[in-house]
């Protein structure tokens, strides 16, 4: 596998949602490759379906019919525990409210070394992810204290201990004002020059910007 | 780990459910225990306490005699000192030359239990009752020679002991106090000292009697004192070889306690099934209500893919204190629920322990039911199902199977009836059949509550006519179908259950004051022999019956004779009894058969025979040649002093008394004063059996049926818990919906009257439509099962249905009341949202 092999693939994708009787199609056929290293950004307005396709790859959420496939692994067909696997070792997802990551009335360390437990992982890589995103400076503070850039932050670096392959990001800017939104391009950028792949759900051109790849989606379809 | 975003009101609902479970699982153990207690009393005080004594022979010789006896009775738990007595049946010499004997009597401290109080009485001389000393022709001073040759001399007297009741201290000697089954004064007695006693050596007998002690015990101790008095039977018997110690009732009150016990038990056994379902539902409720409050934290976790049991074990530490504070609350809460409230405040030891260890194991289980159903919770809310559909097969089969179960039930109910009263003892109570009332009433709200899913989406659009205020309220009620039925259905249990609780008690309550007054005839009946005349103050309030046992066709019945000119006085009669007033009753017979009528025989009211009007009946009675023809005037189901499953012919007084050559006589007395029999005894009244209304069936077996209704109120109570937790569930799912609408509609004038307004209606609704329900049902339910479980169905009058207008008119109360404090709860957990947050989702 070379250093852009892909870490994910999702195939065909589609998933339609029954909303009190009326279907709602949040994605449709979509398939999409996600390379290894590299920052994609998933953009498109409100409701084209960026954060179910999130949700598929972080095997939050089942299609309705396609495959996502993680590293080798088809984990469409898995069943709860082997998806449960999954999103605890292979692949971690940054919601887009920052409290929403973290135990708010805990240390930045603190967060980090439960992530870390509940990855499996040595407490030594928790010194690293402090060091690759740069989040030395906050992360003995209470996390509930930190302001909206700094919690984001913190919840990459969550995401990112222990060496997860892959994370997603659902609009970790959409909260977030100018600065502190630079601050967290910056700690995703650092993180992929770091090794680490991650996918961004975005409507924010500054965070396209900053990614290698854009694919873009409307109304549940891929657009480009 | 920091359990974070975890507060205070995420905890109240876990220690609410477990309180609710301890509550449930105590107060079963500790009020069946309680009932036992009670029963054990009640068994001790309408029994004598000599009767269930331990009465131990005393013999002369040899001299450690008494020594070695008191060494077997000290040896029994629980009993007082013992009180030697002695008892000799001297023949006295008698002008006449008939043989009659002198009973002398000595016990300890029998001087000082009869009125005045006696002075120390010295060798051979004796006290002797102001009667006895009228019968003997005798007076203080006067000498009894006895036949062996020796004397006493009577130097004091007392007052007659009364009989009806016998004092405590004299209950085990009635045949020296209670007329002779003829009406006859029993033989005279004298008290002595127990020299004198034991020296008058003729009939003697001497022992110790060991009575329980005074104070109240319970079952396992009762069962204790039976094993040991057994052990100091088997021990006096081989100790004296050749006599055996009087067998005594103890064990026939620890009996009939047990039985009563029984039967509560048995009768709580749906209920504690239905309140332990209920309180599960609670604690799940409770666990969504965490899992919904902790939502942010347990969604974090799922996202991380953190293993469920994980979860589980994450939150459970901060749960099981919850449950443990709530199972400690609940325990106490029964344990003095039952003390303050139950039948007896004495409570087994074994039943607390047990208690206290099923709580324990309830708190583990409690625990570990919360943390699972957080962390499947958490684990649901993500990676669900594609297109999953809401189903209500679940609820339509758990609704079709109850109906099933009251179907079979009220079979079971109908066929077998409920506990059964013979004498004192109560017996039956069939699980299935006893549970009629409540699986009726599961069986009939489930229905209601299918009902209310099946019609709730068809009502979403009516209303749109009505204010703005009420529509909304209108609308958030009939917004989901599921819940608006769960809260239906919980608040119609609520409702329910204390409608069936206030009904059966009432009815039970009525059962036992018409069955006494039928039996009874009134408030008192007393047999008298020979000719008497009342107190003239009783005037307007007695009538002289004339009663009879005669036979039909080798079939027994009953006549009574009354006189109509008072009868009505002092008898009752409920309406049900017969188509015809008592007045006109009583008037239709009051007919002379030489009238020239033209018809045969006396006019008579058949009551409970199978006879018609206008037709006659020839029965004979003892002491007469010809039989006696009967004519039928009216007929009655039942009708005042009916009391036993045999015909009752009632006819006028006078002409019975002419038929029949020795019918007894009952005096009937309404309203009688407290000392109404020693009145009678002044006049000169010979007295037989005498019956009170109030003591007629006041035994276990009612209390059995009392107490075992009281708890369906414990579980209407547990009901309102379920209501009361449903309903916060609602509304604490529906905050945020409320909040994002309140931030857009109070720009458009939806002011705080208005929001009032609809949360009135929100929460009235269902709250409303489910106390109907509750009652109605309860009120056919236990109209269906009353006469069904009459303890004693062959005695008039049937059992009836009284409308339980107390649980009516408390839910009519506590309705609007329950409307304001919820309402206030919605209107202040809406307006105090920030509508910026709101629209976040993070309010």
């Amino acid at each position: 596998m070379n250093d852009h092999a892909v870490v994910a693939r999702v195939d065909r994708v589609s998933r339609l949602f029954e909303v009190r009787g009326e279907r709602v199609l949040a994605l449709d056929e979509v398939t999409a490759d996600v390379p290894r290293g590299r920052l994609l950004a998933i953009a498109g307005p409100s409701g084209s379906g960026k954060s179910t396709l999130l949700a598929e790859l972080g095997a939050l959420d089942r299609p309705t019919t396609g495959t996502v496939t993680i590293g080798d692994r088809d984990i469409t067909a898995l069943g709860r525990r082997a998806r449960r696997s999954i999103r605890r070792t292979q692949v971690a997802t940054v919601l887009p409210q920052p409290s929403d990551n973290l135990l708010v009335r805990r240390t930045g360390v603190h967060n980090l070394r439960v992530a870390m437990r509940q990855r499996g992982g040595m407490a030594s890589w928790v010194q690293r992810v402090i060091d690759d995103v740069d989040i030395g400076d906050f992360v003995d503070r209470m996390a509930g204290t930190m302001s909206g850039g700094e919690q984001q932050r913190l919840a990459l670096a969550c995401a990112l201990v222990g060496g997860t392959p892959l994370v997603l990001a659902d609009e970790p800017t959409g909260a977030l004002d100018d600065v502190s939104a630079g601050h967290v391009i910056d700690a995703l950028v650092r993180a992929v020059s770091f090794g680490a792949t991650i996918v961004v759900a975005t409507h924010d051109p500054a965070v396209m910007d900053a990614c290698h790849q854009v694919v873009r989606l409307d109304h549940g379809r891929r657009v480009e | 780990m920091r359990r974070a975003g975890t507060s205070f009101a995420s905890h109240v609902p876990v220690v609410v459910a477990a309180l609710l479970i301890a509550t449930s699982l105590t107060g079963a153990r500790l009020y069946a225990s309680s009932a036992g207690s009670a029963a054990l009393a009640q068994q001790r005080s309408e029994t004598c306490e000599d009767e269930s004594a331990l009465t131990l022979p005393i013999l002369l010789e040899p001299p450690d005699s008494d020594v070695k006896v008191r060494r077997i009775g000290d040896a029994v738990p629980m009993l007082s000192e013992p009180v030697r007595g002695a008892v000799g049946r001297p023949e006295m010499l008698t002008a006449s030359g008939l043989p009659r004997r002198l009973t002398l009597v000595n016990l300890d401290d029998a001087d000082q239990h009869v009125t005045p109080p006696l002075a120390p009485l010295g060798p051979n001389e004796v006290a002797v009752s102001a009667s006895n000393l009228s019968e003997l022709a005798l007076q203080v001073g006067d000498t009894i020679e006895f036949k062996h040759g020796s004397a006493v001399t009577i130097t004091q007297t007392f007052d007659d002991v009364p009989f009806a009741p016998i004092p405590d201290y004299w209950c085990g000697f009635p045949e020296l106090f209670e007329p002779t089954n003829s009406g006859d004064l029993p033989p005279p007695f004298a008290i002595a000292s127990f020299d004198t006693v034991v020296g008058h050596n003729e009939r003697l007998s001497v022992f110790d009697r060991y009575r329980v002690i005074p104070e109240e015990i319970t079952l396992t101790e009762a069962h204790q004192v039976e094993r040991g008095f057994e052990q100091a039977v088997a021990d006096f018997e081989n100790t004296v070889p050749g006599v055996s110690p009087p067998r005594n009732e103890w064990s026939r009150v620890v009996q009939r306690a047990a039985s009563v016990h029984t039967t509560v038990q048995r009768n709580l056994a749906p209920v504690v099934l239905i309140a332990l379902l209920a309180d599960l539902m609670v604690l799940v409720a409770a666990a969504v209500l965490v899992a919904r409050e902790r939502r942010r934290e347990l969604r974090l976790l799922a996202v991380r893919g953190v293993h469920p049991v994980k979860v589980a074990g994450y939150v459970a530490p901060g749960l099981a204190i919850s449950v443990v504070v709530g199972s400690l609350a609940g325990f106490a809460l029964a344990w003095s629920a039952v003390a303050l409230f139950g039948p007896s405040s004495l409570l087994e030891p074994g039943a607390i322990v047990g208690a206290a260890v099923s709580v324990a194991v309830a708190a583990l289980v409690a625990t570990a039911v919360v943390a699972a159903v957080v962390a499947l919770v958490a684990d649901r809310s993500v990676d669900g199902r594609p297109a999953r559909v809401a189903t209500h097969v679940p609820f339509v089969v758990a609704t079709i199977g109850l109906v099933v179960l009251a179907v079979v039930s009220f079979r079971r109910l109908d066929e077998l009836g409920g506990v059964r009263t013979s004498g004192v003892l109560s017996s039956g109570g069939d699980l299935l059949a006893m549970g009629f009332p409540l699986f009726g009433l599961l069986a009939a709200i489930s229905v209601a509550g299918a009902l209310v899913v099946m019609i709730t989406p068809r009502l979403r659009l009516t209303g749109a006519r009505w204010r703005r205020a009420v529509r909304l309220g209108w609308r958030r009620v009939v917004l989901e179908a599921t819940p608006l039925a769960a809260v239906v259905m919980s608040v119609a249990l609520a409702a329910g259950c204390f409608t069936l609780a206030f009904a059966l008690f009432g009815g039970a309550e009525q059962q036992l004051r018409d069955k006494a007054t039928v039996y009874v005839g009134s408030d008192l009946s007393v047999v008298l022999f020979g000719e008497s005349e009342v107190p003239d103050e009783w005037a307007g309030r007695t009538s002289l019956t004339s009663r009879v046992r005669a036979q039909s066709d080798g079939d027994g019945l009953d006549i009574a004779g009354i006189d109509p000119s008072t009868f009505t006085d002092a008898a009752v009669m409920r309406s049900d009894g017969s188509t015809r007033s008592l007045d006109d009753l009583v008037s239709l017979i009051d007919v002379d058969p030489a009238s020239g009528s033209g018809a045969e025989g006396i006019a008579a009211v058949a009551v409970g025979a199978d006879l018609s009007e206008g037709d006659t009946i020839d029965v004979t009675a003892p002491g007469t040649t010809e039989p006696i023809t009967l004519r039928v005037v009216a007929t009655a189901t039942f009708f005042p002093t009916k009391g036993s499953g045999s015909p009752l012919f009632v006819v006028r007084r006078d002409l019975l008394d002419d038929a029949v050559p020795f019918p007894s006589t009952v005096l009937l007395v309404r309203d009688p004063p407290d000392d109404a029999l020693q009145q009678l005894r002044d006049q000169g009244a010979r007295m037989g059996l005498v019956r009170d209304a109030d003591q007629a069936f006041d035994g276990s077996s009612y209390s059995a049926l009392r107490w075992s209704y009281v708890p369906l109120a414990a579980l209407g109570l547990l009901f309102v818990a379920v209501a009361l937790a449903l309903q916060l569930l609602v509304v604490s799912a529906r905050r945020d919906q409320r909040r994002i609408a309140h931030a857009l509609m109070v720009r458009s004038g939806f002011d705080r009257r208005a929001s009032w307004t609809a949360a009135v209606v929100e929460v009235g609704v269902p709250l409303a439509v489910g106390t109907v329900v509750g009652v109605l049902v309860a009120l056919v339910t236990s109209s269906l099962s009353i006469g069904r479980l009459d303890p004693m169905p062959t005695l008039a009058p049937p059992a009836e249905f009284l409308m339980p207008w107390t649980a009516v008119l408390g839910a009519v109360v506590v309705l609007p009341i329950w409307t304001v404090v919820i309402g206030w709860s919605v209107v202040r957990s809406t307006e105090r949202g920030d509508p910026m947050r709101v629209f976040q989702g993070a309010a």
